[in-house]
C-alpha cells in the first residue's frame, strides 16, 4: 500500500499512490490510513489523483476513514479520477464529502488551511 | 498470468474467486474492453461488483472456488455472464436496489444497487449446483441505458 504523506499549513496530506482501491486492498488501505491520521492536524486531505479504480469496497474504506477522524476533525477529498468520480456521484456520497479538484484547489479553498 | 477465450465479440475467462484474482482478472480484461465499448470503467466497475461478490460470499472462507467471466457483444449491447459453484445467491440480495441513505456515513450495501443503476435485464439462475447470472450493457456512452428516446 503507497501512501506518502505530508503537512501543510496545518493540514496533513495524504498521496495515494495506488492505481486501484478494490476489494482486495480495502482492508490494508483502511487501517494504513488510520495508523496515519492517529494523531495530527484536524483537516486530512486524502489526494486520490493517481487512483483510477474504485469499487464499493474501496468507498466503504474511504468513509470509513472519515468515521474514524470523528466529529472534530474532517475528510477532504480531492483529484478525483472520472470512473472515481462517477462511483461518488452514482453512490450520492459526493454529498457527504467536500471535494476539490485538486490539492492545490483544496488548499487555496476558504477555510481548508486557516 | 490470466488466460482465457478472446474473439472479436467474445470474451470469457476462468479463475478462483478471491479479491486478488478478481483484480487481475479485470486488468485482463480491459484490452479487449477498450476495443468493444466507450464506458470501460463502467463494465470495470459492474464486474467487480458482480465478482466480489462471488468471492466475499459465494464460497465458504478464502476457498476460492471458480467463477467464470463470459463478455460478449449481442444485440447491440454487452451481455455479461458470471457462473459460478458457490451458495445459492438469496433473492433478496439480488433485488437490493435502494442505495443506503448518504447521511449514514454508510460503509457498505452499494454493491447491488450499483449494479442496478448500471445494468438492464439482470437475471439468476441455479441449475445442477451452478449460479448463473446475467445481465446487459450499452456498447456506447450516452443517455442512461434504458432511457433512449424512441425514433
Amino acid at each position: 500500500m503507497q501512501l506518502n504523506t505530508q503537512t501543510t499549513d496545518d493540514v496533513l496530506i495524504i498521496h495515494v499512490d495506488e492505481p486501484r482501491i478494490d476489494a482486495s486492498v480495502a482492508i490494508q488501505f483502511k487501517d494504513t490510513v488510520r495508523g496515519l491520521i492517529a494523531d495530527g492536524p484536524k483537516q486530512v486531505l486524502l489526494d486520490l489523483a493517481r487512483v483510477d479504480f474504485l469499487d464499493s469496497s474501496g468507498l466503504g474504506a474511504v468513509v470509513a476513514v472519515m468515521k474514524h477522524l470523528g466529529k472534530d476533525r474532517q475528510l477532504i477529498l480531492s483529484g478525483l479520477t472520472p470512473n472515481v468520480a462517477k462511483v461518488f456521484r452514482l453512490t450520492r456520497m459526493d454529498r457527504v464529502f467536500r471535494i476539490h479538484d485538486s490539492v492545490d484547489d483544496a488548499l487555496g479553498a476558504p477555510g481548508a488551511a486557516a | 498470468m490470466m488466460g482465457g477465450a478472446v474473439s472479436e465479440t467474445r470474451a470469457s475467462v476462468r479463475f478462483p474467486a478471491t479479491p486478488p484474482k478478481v483484480r487481475e482478472c479485470l486488468l485482463y480484461l480491459r484490452e479487449w474492453l477498450h476495443g468493444v465499448v466507450d464506458d470501460v470503467g463502467e463494465v470495470e466497475l459492474v464486474l467487480a461488483e458482480l465478482l466480489n461478490n462471488v468471492a466475499e460470499h459465494g464460497y465458504p472462507a478464502d476457498t476460492g472456488g471458480d467463477v467464470s467471466v463470459t463478455l460478449e457483444v449481442e444485440q447491440g449491447s454487452l451481455r455479461l455472464e458470471i457462473c459460478d459453484q458457490g451458495g445459492v445467491l438469496p433473492e433478496f440480495l439480488m433485488a437490493h436496489k435502494t442505495l443506503p441513505d448518504p447521511l449514514d456515513l454508510p460503509e457498505g450495501g452499494f454493491g447491488w444497487p450499483l449494479i442496478h443503476a448500471l445494468t438492464e435485464d439482470i437475471s439468476y439462475n441455479r441449475k445442477d449446483g451452478v449460479n448463473q447470472l446475467q445481465c446487459r450493457m450499452p456498447l456506447s456512452a450516452g443517455p442512461e441505458f434504458g432511457m433512449t428516446e424512441p425514433v
